[in-house]
């Protein structure tokens, strides 16, 4: 769903930066450097970004039960 | 004891401390997080939420934003009886079709916001709306992490003796850190770049471990500095000092 406010290991706040490593990621930037850019040098707040999938869109227009 | 101080920034501190022990650093480290108190939602009350997502997903969401903390305002020490005496409220009322951020937040007390504005919350779409308040309560790590102020660790210092290395230039060239230096016929040593890995132990370096500094390091996350968060555990720290000294005068047989 939507991106963690907090990093699952660490605790980090992540979540501030999402919107702007996607925006440079989807324009073409390499990841890697997008995120040494923001300041991320703990490889678990690195997987938080790489391996996050956004589905809030998918699951937006459902209602719940 | 001495402090050095080899990074400041307003989240990040790094600093060497000298003439002490692993005990003390680590009391130190331990208080940092889970004694120094932060603020944090800790209640909210939902009047309506049409979102796709449950209350429960909305609030846990909301609780892991770090809120801007004025400690002179939190009660010391911090008990679970007297931290509700401190509060702020929160509110939040949009529309869709709009990402609720977190600075959609609007609090009662300016000096208690969240940390930044670009958190995202949840994603609303036509006709959604969500509406709610939130109370905002000190709190301590101890408790949930929400209410940790940041992250602390500190790192041994080596002791490196090359004077017995024969071939200096191989000794310097092994080093992965980038620890040691040529220096005409000697080895400069830099102990804050060493790691211990023990690579220059083939050369005839000799690697020890230096048990009274330490590199002690702590990261907030931005509800307070890290110098307010390093005061306030080392007022913590004597705070349960006295406490234990006051005890043990006033033991009665
Ligand atoms: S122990 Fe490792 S890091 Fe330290 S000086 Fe030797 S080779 Fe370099
Ligand atoms: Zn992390």
């Amino acid at each position: 769903m939507k991106f963690p406010v907090r990093c699952f290991t660490c605790g980090a706040v992540i979540g501030k930066d999402w919107d702007k490593f996607i925006e440079k990621v989807n324009a073409g930037d390499d990841p890697e450097k997008v995120l040494d850019q923001l300041g991320y040098h703990r490889y678990c707040c690195r997987r938080m970004f790489l391996s996050h999938v956004e589905l809030m869109h998918v699951i937006a227009p459902y209602r719940r039960v | 004891m001495k402090f050095e101080i080899l990074e400041d920034k307003p989240n990040y501190l790094k600093i060497l401390i000298k003439d002490t022990e692993p005990a003390i650093v680590n009391a130190l480290r331990r208080t940092v997080l889970a004694e120094v108190p932060v603020m944090a939602i800790d209640e909210v009350y939902i009047y309506e939420n049409s979102s796709s997502v449950w209350d429960e997903y909305i609030t846990h969401r909301l609780a892991m934003i770090p809120l801007k903390t004025d400690m002179k305002m939190i009660p010391l020490p911090l008990t679970e009886e007297n931290q509700a005496s401190y509060s702020v409220t929160l509110t939040l009322d949009v529309e869709g079709p709009k990402t609720v951020y977190s600075s959609d937040l609007h609090s009662s007390d300016p000096k208690v916001r969240p940390t930044s504005g670009k958190i995202p919350i949840v994603d609303l779409l036509e006709g959604q709306r969500l509406r709610l308040e939130a109370r905002a309560v000190p709190g301590k790590g101890e408790w949930h992490a929400k209410w940790q102020a940041g992250l602390a660790s500190y790192q041994m210092v080596f002791k490196v003796d090359t004077t017995e290395c024969e071939d200096k230039k191989a000794c310097v060239k092994a080093c992965p850190r980038k620890a040691l230096k040529l220096d005409g016929n000697k080895i400069k040593f830099d102990e804050l770049k060493c790691n211990g890995c023990g690579a220059c132990k083939e050369f005839g370096a000799k690697v020890e471990e230096d048990r009274s500094k330490y590199i002690f390091f702590i990261e907030t996350n931005g509800q307070i500095t890290a110098k307010e968060a390093l005061n306030a555990a080392i007022k913590i720290l004597l705070a349960k000092s006295k406490m234990m000294e006051s005890e043990i005068a006033n033991h009665k047989k």
